[in-house]
């Protein structure tokens, strides 16, 4: 995986996203915010372990509740049911792990920033999550 | 695993392309170069409430974000309304607010006579009609090489668009004045907030120096029709000059303030700080607009012979006075012809320069100064939410001349 801005249609697709390991999430993560935001490449790629049922369980909750806000208010994301429409449908803008997370850190127009609301660990949880079901509609 | 590997997202400049598609695996350069200028219908269905635009000018980034693709702005300077682009920060209001736009009420305060007026009353206080660009604060956030969050915008998130309605300092007028103190027009949009979140933290509203007062208009008309959904109708407050943000769609209350809007769109957001700093209210708003200019034909590739090099040049406030175009890559520039109308001094103003290029490879570019001397930058150095990439270097198109 890299970068997705090379055409909105052609932004890479969510696919490749459900071998994101949360470890390999979690040790970018160990990075600053600045390295983050940098192209990344090695991470995502060479990972391979799925998310576990259970980690699954603690997404769809971070999303749905306790989040604070929740995603769920703004967003929609069938997987999760979430049904939010005051921001765009995750469904449909299908983002990869960094896109998720790059939103989580900076907050991109009137969507809250979550740097100071959730761990990185939780918002590495969020990233793969919805990076794996995102258009799906499959959890 | 079969995924695109780009590591120079600005290659992509303009419509073009080509050159990086040629190195994407399993993708079709053509392909992906068609879908660029838009020769190919957009794979990302219009949301409902922009669904009268013309689908193969637009890019659909998110329901929130549509761009005009680069080669179908003209050169008659209004960019017609079904080819703008849509910029919303949350979900528009319903749309039974524009069935009866009339009825629309808007709050006034910071006036000797606080009062809610409708757009019917408004219609009754004056009218001015004013050209502006119209231009959101993440243009060419997909020019720079940090991947900051939001919509990865070329050139179109730009359009220069006519209004119509009425200048703020009638409404001031017939409201018995700015009360004592006032240093800043605070303006709220009228979106639906769900209940459990803190409103400030996604209220669109934004405020802008008082003086701007003289310039405002309240407009109920874009183009010669009454303002859509999508662009803010039943009424939106133009600020000339100033970034799209600042344009608060579906405005239901306008306030003269003491300090600037609490909400976090004013306060953190839209703040112009290095790349990995937070927003802080100490660092400059995204408020006037800088000179820009970029070439919107040739794009991609043209037949040899005789080529007209078109394109938009503007200056925020300021008119624009000159642009210069370079062929190759800004080592040498020649002075280009403004066209007519101008439209005053906050529109944008097309260009054109003939040349005769034999068949190659060019680097096409240009390069506008504003009445008070500024000249658009050569790059813009990152700053961390990507806001208003407007260096000439990176505005460039590779042209393919046949
Ligand atoms: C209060 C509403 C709100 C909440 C809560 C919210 N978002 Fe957003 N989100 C938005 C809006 C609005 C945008 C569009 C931003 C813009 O203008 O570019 C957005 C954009 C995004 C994007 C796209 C960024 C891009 O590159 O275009 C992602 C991904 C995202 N949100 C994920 C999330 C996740 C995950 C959560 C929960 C942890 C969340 N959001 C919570 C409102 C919200």
């Amino acid at each position: 995986m890299s970068e997705r801005r090379l055409a909105p249609d052609s932004r890479v697709s969510a696919n490749g996203a459900l071998f994101i390991s949360v470890v390999c999430g979690l040790a970018l993560a160990a990075g600053l915010l600045q390295v983050q935001l940098q192209a990344q490449e090695p991470a995502e790629q060479d990972a391979e372990a799925a998310l576990s049922e259970e980690e699954m369980d603690v997404a769809r909750q971070l999303i749905t509740s306790d989040a604070g806000p929740a995603c769920a208010v703004c967003h929609q994301l069938a997987a999760a049911e979430a049904t939010g429409t005051l921001g765009p449908s995750l469904d449909q803008l299908k983002p990869d792990a960094q896109t998720v997370r790059a939103a989580l850190l900076e907050g991109p127009g009137v969507m809250p920033e979550y740097g100071d609301k959730l761990t990185m660990e939780q918002m590495e949880l969020i990233s793969a999550y919805v990076a794996a079901v995102a258009g799906g509609g499959q959890p | 695993m079969d995924t695109p590997v780009v590591h120079r997202r600005h290659f992509l400049i303009g419509a073009a392309g080509v050159a990086v598609a040629s190195t994407v695996p399993g993708m079709g350069g053509l392909a992906f170069a068609q879908e660029a200028i838009g020769t190919q219908a957009p794979t990302t269905p219009l949301p409902d409430y922009a669904s009268w635009k013309k689908p193969e000018a637009m890019i659909v980034h998110t329901e929130l974000t549509l761009e005009t693709r680069r080669p179908f702005i003209g050169t008659s300077s209004v960019v017609p309304s079904n080819i703008l682009f849509v910029r919303n920060n949350l979900e528009p209001p319903d749309s039974a607010i524009v069935a009866d736009a009339d009825a629309w009420e808007v709050a006034f305060e910071g006036v000797a006579q606080p009062r809610t007026m409708t757009v019917r009353e408004l219609k009754q206080l004056g009218i001015a009609t004013v050209p502006t660009v119209l231009q959101c604060s993440g243009n060419g956030r997909g020019l720079f090489d940090h991947e900051a969050s939001g919509s990865p915008w070329l050139t179109g998130a730009a359009g220069c668009v006519v209004w119509s309605g009425v200048p703020l300092r009638a409404v001031v007028d017939a409201l018995g004045g700015v009360a004592e103190g006032a240093r800043f027009v605070t303006n709220t949009g009228g979106e639906v907030i769900p209940e459990g979140i803190d409103a400030n933290e996604v209220l669109v509203e934004r405020s802008v120096p008082i003086e701007n007062v003289d310039t405002i208009i309240l407009a109920w008309e874009m183009n010669g029709e009454p303002v859509p959904l999508a662009h803010g109708g039943p009424l939106r407050v133009i600020v000339p000059g100033y970034y799209g943000v600042n344009n608060v769609k579906y405005v239901k209350r306008i306030a003269f303030t003491e300090a600037e809007s609490e909400a976090d769109i004013q306060q953190t957001g839209y703040r112009v700080r290095p790349v990995g700093e937070s927003g802080a209210p100490d660092q400059p708003s995204m408020w006037q607009m800088k000179v820009k200019s970029w070439v919107t034909h040739p794009v991609v590739e043209t037949p040899s012979g005789p080529i007209q090099i078109h394109g938009v040049a503007f200056g925020g406030i300021n008119p624009v006075q000159r642009v210069e175009v370079s062929t190759d890559d800004g080592q040498s520039w020649q002075e280009a012809q403004l066209l007519d109308p101008d439209l005053g001094r906050y529109a944008w103003r097309s260009f054109v320069l003939p040349v005769e290029l034999p068949s190659g490879t060019y680097s096409i570019t240009s390069r506008a100064t504003d009445s008070e001397g500024n000249v658009q930058e050569q790059t813009t150095e990152p700053n961390h939410r990507g806001y208003d990439y407007s260096g000439w270097d990176r505005l460039a198109v590779e042209v393919t001349v046949l």
